[in-house]
């Protein structure tokens, strides 16, 4: 696994090219690193930025063309977890493991919006992931229309079950109410 | 709890109980879920797979102390399962095709009321499914929802706070949730309106499928309808309008079929009776012939044109004369041709 030639820390997600003084050099990042330095991969893909918005060290051979951009991330996209490529993705369209979503984030980004629209989940979180205040109070609201729908039904049993749910929830809930 | 003994029964989603049930057959809501920390089944060795499914039944069964009251569940490792059995479950609606026809360490836990399925190591580490016969979905989330909260407890899940339940395919990422709805609609066929409805339903990100799901054909007018976006959108909210569509296709269909007796009622009654015939009498008939013409009978049942047979041995007809449905009650492996002969026979022996 390659780490980000930056920080030293995480796995690197991305290879950039970049020009300089007319010489190709190749620059291994992680994703935030690559944010920090400000470069903006979805907007570089979409063509959506300046040519000189970026820094002056840094002259991309991703922002002359948008298509090739697209082609070159593509190829060189690799979960540094489970080693799938982006490429073998798109062959397949199934994916080698959670991190994928990570690692593939920008190039998903756009297919999750093709296939559903909203790429914001709104569903139920699952038990052990309900840890901002948050969620747990999505979590609450949602609970009690199961509560209320269960006393209606006189389903006691059922309702006890909830009750007790929203009470361990709330218990857990940091800071005042 | 054994196999065997789910020959002679119609399977759950087959009772022909619930509300809307001459149109719907049945309702079925299945979760995609991934345990966190093992890579998904695509990228996974067979170590891990082994050790996945070690690790999923071991806690799978700590359910069945927490399930008082509850049909008993079985546990089936699918390579210790025959070929034909695997088809068999197929049929029933338990396993998908993909399970059934895969290589490798997975399994299956079903309840013996057959209402429930969890699948594991398919294309996710788990698939539970619940399903039940005729339009119930509220009551079948509640179920499902109330099961899946169980095993979250059990299993840690994949799962990210943007994207939901991460899933191998980002078509189900999110809620990983697909409410599937059967629909007999051999009016809308016969009329050519099942188009428009393929139409209006594809537009509102509702698919089509045919009898066994993803990639089948329709076979005796039946389809399948269920959500495409799993995504930005919640479980409740899916459901719901599930809930508005399908009382709109049923009403379509009972409209037509309405229309189609008073203006072609003899043709109709000639179709129903027909295919009763042929199905009392026929001496080689295929599994495709014969869904066709059970298709038309069970209509003819529930619109009292004909009184002989009911649609619980119409029900138990389309499940007994699938494949392996038929060459487990003959007890043995049976070539095409001499399938379509006992096929024959035995719907002979249930209808006269």
């Amino acid at each position: 696994m390659k780490l980000c030639e930056i920080c030293q820390e995480s796995p690197a997600t991305v290879k950039l090219t970049e020009i300089v003084d007319g010489k190709k050099n190749h620059l291994f990042l992680c994703d935030p690193c690559a944010k920090k330095r400000g470069i903006l991969l979805s907007a570089y893909k979409k063509g959506e930025l300046e040519e000189d918005s970026s820094e002056d060290i840094f002259s991309f051979s991703l922002e002359k063309d948008a298509k090739a951009a697209e082609d070159l991330q593509e190829e060189e996209l690799v979960c540094p977890r489970c080693g799938m490529s982006y490429e073998e993705f798109r062959e397949n369209s199934l994916l080698g493991c959670a991190y994928d979503y990570t690692a593939f984030s920008q190039l998903l980004l756009p297919i999750l919006r093709r296939i559903h629209g909203n790429p914001q989940h709104v569903g139920k979180v699952p038990w052990q992931c309900l840890d901002s205040n948050l969620d747990k109070e999505k979590e609450i609201i949602r609970l009690k229309t199961k509560l209320k729908r269960a006393i209606e039904r006189e389903e006691y049993e059922k309702a006890a079950d909830i009750r007790d749910r929203i009470i361990a929830l709330e218990g857990g809930q940091d800071g005042p109410e | 709890m054994d196999l065997n003994n789910l020959t002679n029964q119609p399977g759950e989603w087959l009772k022909g109980v619930g509300p809307e049930v001459d149109i719907v057959i049945s309702s079925r809501i299945r979760l995609a879920r991934n345990v966190d920390g093992y890579p998904f089944l695509t990228t996974a060795k067979e170590e891990e797979k082994r050790e996945l499914l070690e690790v999923i039944l071991r806690q799978l069964r700590k359910l069945e102390a927490r399930r008082e009251g509850e049909p008993p569940l079985m546990f089936l490792n699918l390579n210790e399962v025959s070929h034909l059995d695997r088809l068999f479950l197929v049929e029933r609606h338990l396993i998908s095709k993909e399970l059934a026809l895969g290589k490798g360490d997975r399994a299956v836990v079903l309840d013996s009321e057959e209402s429930l399925s969890i699948m594991v190591n398919e294309e996710d580490h788990l698939r539970i499914q619940a399903l039940c016969s005729g339009f119930q979905l509220n009551s079948l989330w509640e179920k499902i929802d109330r099961l899946d909260d169980e095993i979250s407890q059990l299993l840690p899940y994949a799962f990210h706070k943007d994207w939901g339940m991460l899933t191998a395919c980002p078509s189900n990422v999110g809620t990983g949730m697909r409410v599937s709805v059967m629909l007999h609609l051999p009016a809308l066929v016969m009329t050519h309106h099942i188009d428009r409805v393929f139409q209006t339903v594809q537009k509102i990100n509702f698919t089509v499928r045919g009898f066994y799901g993803e990639g089948t054909q329709a076979l005796g007018d039946f389809y399948q309808i269920s959500n495409q976006i799993t995504l930005g959108r919640s479980e409740e909210d899916l459901i719901k309008s599930m809930q508005e569509l399908i009382p709109q296709i049923v009403k379509y269909e009972r409209t037509v079929r309405h229309s189609l007796l008073d203006e072609k009622g003899v043709e109709l009654e000639d179709r129903v009776w027909r295919a009763y015939g042929m199905l009392k009498n026929a001496r080689v008939i295929s599994s495709k012939e014969t869904m066709d013409l059970l298709s038309a009978v069970r209509m003819g049942v529930n619109l009292n044109l004909i009184d002989e047979v009911n649609v619980r041995t119409i029900n138990e007809l389309f499940i007994q004369t699938q494949p392996a449905h038929l060459q487990k009650l003959e007890g043995c492996t049976l070539p095409v041709d001499e399938r379509d002969i006992r096929r024959a026979a035995y719907i002979r022996s249930r209808l006269n």
